[in-house]
């Protein structure tokens, strides 16, 4: 097989490689550049840091408090 | 030599087994919404146009009126619960009439989703189908199962189960039931309002 033949071969597979593959628009950073999507992600990102320990420590202190009610009745 | 003191129930749990298990379900099932309500959020916010022009408008007015009869059904179990403390009678009523208005709640907005889809709204038309089937649907799912769980709570009210001294199943059925009303008029600001 000549060069020629073997270029052109070449060519053609990646003319068809191109050719065949979609689009890809798999870059939210890219296609998500707006101020109100970067708002919206850090609001919505500390809210859902926030809410577990929030959570959590409020049951843990509704325990407690029931706790010390317990200690003043039995006093 | 003092009187005997009355032996206090030290071996009591300090909250009752059902109630702090649901507490503990309910900040489950708040870290859900939330994940869900912060996705809403996000992709509103990406859009450059909200509710999209092509799609069909919500029925704010009607779920306005709906949000107030969910609202009022957090009041008669609540009212449930004063009856069966009290020892009077009426906890079988307002146990019934939180069941019909739960109903009413739902039966409203599968009417309202019912006209939503003739309309072109469908979870697969757009974004906002689907973020709105998928926050107001996962909210009628949990309505469902707290009615289910309501209706089961009658039976046994009505079977005269609950004591003025013993209701927690009660306690726990009503927790779950003001969850599930406390949701909505955050879901419906966000969705209906904003």
């Amino acid at each position: 097989m000549s060069v020629i033949v073997e270029r052109a071969l070449s060519l053609l597979l990646v003319s068809g490689i191109v050719a065949w593959a979609g689009v890809a628009a798999a870059c939210p950073v890219c296609l998500s550049a707006t101020d109100g999507t970067r708002e919206a992600y850090y609001g919505t990102t500390a809210l859902l840091m926030v809410l577990p320990p929030l959570l959590l420590g409020s049951i843990v202190y509704w325990v407690y408090r029931a706790a010390r009610a317990r200690e003043r009745l039995e006093r | 030599m003092s009187e005997p003191q009355p032996a206090l129930a030290s071996s009591q749990p300090l909250v009752p087994s059902g109630i702090l298990a649901m507490v503990l379900f309910i900040a489950t099932e708040i870290l859900f919404f939330a994940g869900l309500i912060s996705a809403f959020l996000v992709l509103r916010a990406e859009a450059l146009v909200w509710p999209p022009l092509s799609q069909p408008r919500l029925p704010v007015a009607l779920t306005g009126v709906n949000t107030f009869v969910l609202l009022a059904s957090g009041w008669t179990v609540h009212r449930a619960l004063v009856s069966v403390r009290g020892g009077g009678g009426g906890l079988v009523q307002w146990l019934g009439a939180t069941a019909l208005l739960g109903a009413l709640f739902l039966g409203v907005q599968g009417f309202e989703w019912v006209r939503l889809v003739g309309f072109g709204l469908t979870t697969s038309s757009s974004l906002y189908g689907a973020t709105f089937y998928t926050l107001v649907g996962a909210h009628g799912l949990h309505v469902l199962a707290a009615l289910v769980a309501l209706l089961v709570t009658w039976r046994r009210a009505a079977a005269g189960r609950y004591t003025p001294a013993e209701h927690v199943g009660l306690d726990v059925c009503r927790i779950y039931w003001l969850f599930v009303v406390a949701v909505w008029p955050i879901l419906y600001v966000l969705v209906y309002l904003v």
